[in-house]
């Protein structure tokens, strides 16, 4: 049985990886953007 | 909204006034190629768009950015042309002026850099020069801030106005030759770029002859006879003429003084960083400052911190006590604190060795020194088939390895392109310096020279595949032409500096919190379970062992395949090259950080000899790039069958280097001597004949005379 601690700390890492995870598959979508603003994905307007 | 354009030479301050008109922050990079396609912005305080063309030195179609910048000028007609000259090269920048002033469209000139040119004891005139343009001319400096808001008024004003320039005057028999094409092009072409197209033709540019479909024969009969009249090339004719009206133009505004007085300091340092004897040496005395300072002394120190007091006394103990205390799942604590942070934090550990070395790269770029290692490396790269130009995207590669090779793109030759795009990777980006870090922390010291010689190393594996690969028939050509203008050296402004250093930084950090966050779970989990998805006593018993020993014997001759740790910190390299390190830090542990707190180095150092160390290095160096860098090569070299051939002639150079390196410094340390030493010395022998045979794409192309060495 899990105790109320380990769910709230297991939600709030799922949370965490999710997070991460969107903005991986966000950068990977870029084509593996690192953010150097070399190229067009960066553009701004 | 009025839709300017900025364009002009590589390297003037294009992308330092684009960032200081439209408040953004694009990356300016203090050599030419760093604008490869177009980028837009509003103009702070104007109802206006500016689109932020790459750099030029003519509006010929011989390069891949000056078909772009062409293009948008001709197709898209901007109300405005903002034309950057670069005052302290006025008369070099103004022939890009005189072939912008034929386009048709009102044009501002921002005549930058003049702080320097006041600073050198010169001064130009801007209400002289814009009267020998015809145009407005702006004096400003786009790094001090000046002058910008004069512009944006000039700017807003041509626009409403809309007054074109009158194009500046050719010789006599070009003028008669160029309205005669006009004539006959009237009506065909746009009637406010009649001017250009009528030059253009003249000057017997393909693209613009194309353009004038079955009026080809009759203008090429024009240009014959003013050639015969000339007794020279046309376009010679209307060059010489061109530089003839800027002469006069730069003159008539700059007096008796000029715009800077004899051999600048900048002419002064160049004697010697750009010497041919001196110049390699001291960029290598350079690097290995450059990484004695962030590796060896300031950013170790910062390192060590991070690694012993940071994560190692506050977080790691301080989140499972908190965890333990909470009674928390010892399983969940264990994935957050062994897994999540003990892999996150052995990358970010690094943190401060990198922060020290953006900034000193940084500083190195915007002063202009790092422009003037592309000018070193051409005289070297030319000898090995290629050309400085191959050089840019290894300095970006520095940064990051997919950008690096998207630079590639501003080469002309298809083949210098695609020996590029599959070699820039050798060079070491931000990602694999953790590796380096770690490596020569555990098993050399924290010796600056494992750096230098990784770099060494990287340009060396550049050259040689520069030798090789242009052996293959389908690379085989000479190098491409390499122009670059010499920035002046200036201080480095504060504000670049940061900015530039807390780019990299985030760039850094994001990652640690994205790929190798999640991947260093996975590599905790897959640890941790055995198939049947029981907890495991020993890690030796888990998937990740039986995963990383069915292949680690491949790598037994580089000397690391003995432990399989080695081989799943090469894997998990590919997502992203920090990872080697993160896979560390959850299968050797951070949680009990000894007291020197080299938990990581210290059962590097007790499972590796320095030479398996160097070897390992090396290999992960070299070898495949991560999936990021794939998918650039992918993008660049057209197909996945070219791309899978590059990707596996990395992992074959890389695995020829680490083998002769491991068994040959084996043989040369230790004595020992094995099948594995003859096979190296066998590889070597077969590299050495490869590096030294001859080029028959080469003879044969000096025979034919197609190869102006």
């Amino acid at each position: 049985m899990l105790n109320a601690a380990t769910a709230a700390v297991a939600t709030a890492t799922a949370c965490v990886l999710t997070v991460s995870a969107y903005f991986m598959i966000r950068s990977l979508r870029k084509g593996g953007c690192s953010g150097c603003r070399n190229c067009e994905g960066c553009r701004r307007r | 909204m009025i839709r300017a354009a900025l364009a002009g030479n590589p390297n003037c301050g294009k992308t330092t006034l684009f960032n200081k008109l439209t408040g953004s922050s694009q990356r300016v990079g203090n050599w030419p190629g760093v604008t490869i396609d177009r980028k837009e912005g509003r103009i702070k305080g104007a109802d206006a768009i500016l689109v932020d063309l790459p750099g030029i030195y003519s509006l010929s179609p011989y390069s891949p950015e000056e078909i772009v910048s062409r293009d948008f000028l001709l197709d898209e007609s901007p109300d405005v042309i903002v034309n950057i000259v670069d005052a302290t090269n006025m008369e070099r920048n103004l022939y890009l002026t005189s072939q912008i002033l034929d386009v048709g469209i009102p044009t501002v000139v921002a005549l930058n850099m003049m702080d320097a040119v006041r600073k050198d004891g010169g001064e130009i005139d801007t209400v002289k020069l814009s009267s020998a343009l015809g145009c407005r001319v702006v004096g400003m400096s786009a790094l001090k801030g000046e002058g910008i808001e004069e512009l944006i008024a000039a700017i807003t004003e041509a626009a409403a106005s809309g007054k074109v320039p009158e194009p500046l005057r050719l010789s006599e028999a070009a003028e008669a030759s160029a309205s005669r094409i006009s004539e006959v092009l009237r009506g065909k072409v746009p009637d406010g770029q009649i001017r250009w197209y009528s030059v253009k033709a003249l000057e017997r540019d393909p693209l613009a002859l194309e353009r004038t479909g079955d009026l080809e024969g009759e203008i090429l009969h024009i240009v014959e006879e003013m050639e015969r009249e000339m007794d020279d090339d046309s376009d010679s004719v209307v060059a010489s003429d061109r530089y003839s009206a800027v002469s006069r133009a730069a003159a008539s505004s700059t007096g008796k003084r000029g715009a800077s007085k004899g051999r600048t300091t900048s002419d002064r340092i160049d004697r010697i960083v750009t010497d041919r004897w001196l110049g390699l040496p001291i960029f290598a005395g350079v690097m290995f400052l450059v990484y004695y300072i962030s590796i060896s002394t300031i950013g170790s120190w910062g390192t060590d911190w991070m690694n012993d007091v940071f994560f190692g006394e506050w977080i790691i103990p301080g989140m499972r006590a908190w965890l333990e205390g909470a009674s928390v799942d010892p399983v969940l604590t264990a994935f957050i604190v062994d897994g999540l942070i003990a892999g996150f934090g052995a990358v970010i550990g690094f943190l401060p060795q990198m922060l020290v070395l953006f900034v000193l790269l940084v500083i190195l770029e915007d002063c202009g020194y790092m422009a003037r290692i592309a000018f070193v490396m051409d005289r070297v790269f030319r000898r090995f088939g290629l050309s400085g130009k191959s050089f840019i995207p290894v300095l970006i590669g520095t940064g990051c390895g997919v950008p690096g090779i998207m630079a590639s793109r501003t080469i002309e030759s298809e083949r210098d392109r695609r020996i590029t795009a599959m070699t820039t990777t050798f060079i070491p980006c931000s990602a694999k310096l953790p590796v380096i870090a770690l490596i020569a922390g555990a098993l050399f010291g924290g010796s600056a020279l494992v750096a230098l010689a990784s770099y060494l190393v990287g340009i060396a594996a550049i050259l040689m595949s520069g030798i090789i690969l242009k052996k293959w028939k389908s690379l085989a050509g000479a190098p491409s032409e390499f122009i670059m203008e010499l920035p002046a050296y200036h201080m480095p402004g504060a504000v670049t500096v940061f900015r530039s250093t807390l780019e990299k930084t985030w760039a850094f950090v994001r990652k640690a919190g994205t790929f190798i966050l999640l991947a260093c779970g996975l590599v905790w989990f897959l640890s941790t379970f055995s198939w049947n998805m029981v907890l495991v006593e020993d890690v030796n018993t888990s998937m990740l062992a039986d995963m990383g020993r069915a292949l680690s014997w491949m790598f037994v001759p580089l000397g690391w395949g003995g432990d399989w740790q080695f081989t799943v910190g090469t894997l998990t390299g590919l997502l992203a090259k920090e990872n080697v390190v993160g896979t560390f830090g959850v299968l050797f542990g951070f949680s009990e950080v000894s007291e020197a707190g080299e938990e990581i180095w210290t059962m590097v150092a007790a499972m590796l000899t320095p030479i398996a160390g160097f070897s390992f290095l090396l290999f992960n160096l070299l070898c495949a790039p991560c999936f990021a860098a794939i998918g650039a090569m992918r993008r660049e070299l057209g197909t996945w069958k070219a791309t899978g051939a590059a990707v596996l002639y990395q992992c074959g150079l890389a695995y020829a280097v680490s083998l002769i390196v491991f068994q040959i410094g084996s043989l040369a340390i230790y004595g020992t001597f094995g099948v594995w030493t003859a096979v190296s010395l066998a590889v070597a022998a077969l590299l050495v004949y490869l590096v030294v045979s001859n080029d028959p794409f080469r003879m044969s192309a000096r025979r034919s005379g197609e190869v102006a060495c």
